[in-house]
């Protein structure tokens, strides 16, 4: 996957630039709306996380840019700004996804992961690790092909765990991902504990391999080196 | 007690007291008058009497009603004018008494000393004074009728830019960005009030606007550099790592956590206070209700706790919908966070209110301080604090009234809805 980040924050630019490689994408990132123009005219690319406010003129001209040169690009927006109105705004000018700062690095990729597969409907949509199967259409999961009855809570643990494999994910971000902004006023995780539990059951039940590890402390890592 | 009854109260004060000062100057004025004028007239009747005398009339063909002459010793006193007066019958037959004033004088006329007398009846001093009282009442009454209907009319119209004053005072808030207009007056003392005012009004929202600035800068600032700190402890989670270093980047972003949290909830304060969740539509409360039951189910099981609901189903209330949400989802969350394990959450949602009860310890803290920012109990360490303020603004910018009780060991949070 090819990512261009426009983001005016270099260190933060950077963040996502190591964390996107690591995973084996094509990343290139600038941090003017100017650069970002021409990039966008010149190159193409898979998809282009945008922040919305930058120096010299707001992400959503740059957005409308976009769209009136007609470029196929998904969008993901980044925004300090928490504000509903420019969530809708972003949308309505196409962007395909809106994540406010500060975020998890493993919940832009998973974000990432996911417009990437609704945009791509060249059935994209089925993820495979070695006998687990996750088809993101019709939210099932099989391990050696046997269907896993999983709540719908469970599905999304467990292809996040499957975009963020060898990743440690600590409960929080696990949290947020599952829960979203109800995670405000929840204190303690002690349910993210109990999905992964139950999530390992039902996959060990089916005489899959444990690649859900606890890293002490800190929280889970789908390990893809056991067996 | 109004400015006008106040200023009138005294007036009409002041007034008896002169009034009955002017009462007792009138009476003694009338009476002397009434003395000097008839005293005037007997003495002159009575040197009328002793000219006649002079030219040899007899005293006794002079002795008419009222009049008395007598011849008395030579060496006597002489009497240059002697007055005085008593209480006699007016007439025969009569029983009423009236003043008799006297008169009386010496003569020496052809050698021989004469004293000559007369007695006139005059107006008695009751009468006087029951005339002086009554007019002088007649005037109270006028005066009080014409202060009355005058500081009446008055009042409004010298005291008109003082009530606007007020009315725009009492219009006034400092969160919504709105001028104050104040009147415009020729009177010196509203000229100040109103300069005054402006002034400080002024001030305060210079004030404001800087704190409010000040707020939402340094919460939208503060998002990136966490969103950098976050993103780097990430990726050195990912670095080989023993077990101590882990824990400490773990502590880091859990403090990170936090922070964003706080963040989060005083970006979402101050929202609330620039009125931006304006668009309220009547939605059905009964669904949110039931849709966050449903989300924090786990949760509630999780904590062993026991959840009774009595849901009125289509309740209908004017709120945004997201404010809705959150409202709900904090009361919910907050039930469950202070609870005991094994513990009961009663939800009751009918036409007129949400009411969220849950078992936990007794308050710490005045319950009227709960909803004030970062109060919270001391004992739960993980909740930043901010959560009942949340509520209670949102009920403010929604019109809702909201309570919060401790009775039967249950915590209780009841929300009104208007209507």
């Amino acid at each position: 996957m090819k990512v261009l980040i426009i983001e005016d924050n270099r260190e933060l630019a950077e963040n996502i630039h190591e964390f996107l490689i690591r995973e084996g994408y094509v990343c290139e990132f600038c941090y003017n709306h100017e650069d970002a123009q021409k990039k966008i005219t010149s190159f193409v690319y898979d998809c282009i996380i945008l922040d919305i406010m930058l120096p010299d003129g707001n992400g959503l001209s740059l957005m409308q840019f976009i769209k009136s040169e007609k470029i196929q690009s998904s969008i993901l927006i980044i925004s300090a700004k928490n504000s509903l109105d420019d969530k809708v705004m972003g949308l309505e000018l196409g962007a395909d996804d809106y994540l406010t700062k500060p975020f998890h690095l493993t919940e832009l990729h998973a974000r990432l992961k996911a417009i990437y597969r609704r945009k791509n409907l060249s059935g994209d949509h089925i993820l495979t690790f070695k006998e687990i199967t996750i088809n993101t259409d019709t939210m099932e999961a099989r391990v050696n092909n046997e269907l896993l009855g999983l709540t719908k809570k469970e599905f999304d643990l467990l292809l996040y765990f499957l975009v963020n494999k060898n990743r440690v994910l600590t409960r929080q971000s696990i949290a947020e991902h599952l829960w979203g902004d109800y995670t405000d006023n929840l204190s303690n995780f002690d349910f993210v504990y109990q999905h992964v539990k139950n999530l390992r059951k039902k996959i060990t039940a089916a005489n899959g391999t444990e690649y859900i590890g606890t890293v002490y402390g800190m929280g889970y890592k789908f390990d893809t080196n056991k067996s | 007690m109004k400015l006008v009854d106040k200023f009138t109260v005294w007036f009409i004060v002041i007034t008896s007291l002169v009034l009955v000062a002017g009462g007792l100057i009138v009476f003694t004025r009338v009476q002397h008058e009434i003395d000097r004028e008839a005293i005037r007239r007997i003495k002159s009747n009575i040197d009328n009497i002793a000219r006649d005398l002079k030219q040899g009339k007899k005293p006794e063909g002079m002795a008419i009603n009222y009049v008395e002459i007598k011849e008395i010793a030579p060496g006597a006193p002489w009497i240059h004018l002697n007055v005085y007066d008593t209480m006699a019958v007016y007439r025969p037959r009569m029983t009423a008494l009236d003043r008799k004033l006297t008169v009386e004088s010496s003569y020496l006329i052809d050698g021989k000393h004469y004293r000559i007398s007369m007695y006139d009846f005059v107006a008695e001093p009751d009468e006087i004074a029951d005339g002086v009282i009554h007019s002088l009442a007649w005037i109270f009454m006028i005066l009080l009728i014409v202060v009355g209907v005058t500081n009446l009319m008055i009042s409004k119209r010298i005291l008109s830019p003082f009530h606007k004053t007020l009315k725009a005072i009492a219009n006034f808030s400092l969160k919504k960005d709105h001028d104050i207009k104040l009147p415009v007056t020729r009177t010196r003392e509203f000229q100040q009030l109103n300069f005054f005012l402006e002034k400080m009004i002024g001030k305060a929202r210079a004030d404001y606007r800087a704190l409010k600035e000040f707020t939402e800068n340094a919460s939208h600032e503060l998002q990136t550099p966490l969103a950098i700190i976050r993103g780097k402890l990430e990726l050195l989670l990912e670095s080989p790592l023993n077990d101590e270093q882990g824990k400490q980047i773990l502590a880091a972003l859990n403090s990170i956590e936090k922070l964003s949290k706080i963040n989060h909830s005083l970006t979402l304060l101050n929202k609330l206070e620039n009125q931006e969740f304006a668009a309220f539509e009547n939605i059905n409360i009964s669904k949110h209700v039931h849709a966050i039951i449903n989300e924090l189910s786990e949760l509630i099981e999780m904590k062993s706790i026991t959840l009774r609901t009595q849901i009125q189903e289509n309740v209908k209330v004017l709120i945004h919908s997201t404010l809705a949400d959150i409202l709900i989802m904090n009361l919910i969350s907050n039930a469950i966070r202070h609870n005991k394990p094994n513990g009961t959450i009663n939800i009751t949602l009918t036409s007129k209110m949400l009411l969220v009860e849950n078992t936990g310890n007794p308050p710490e803290m005045p319950l009227n301080q709960a909803f004030n920012r970062f109060r919270k109990a001391s004992t739960n360490n993980d909740s930043v604090g901010l959560g009942l303020a949340i509520v209670k603004q949102i009920c403010e910018v929604s019109g809702l009234s909201i309570h919060y009780g401790y009775e039967n060991n249950q915590h209780q949070v009841k929300v009104g809805f208007p209507g």
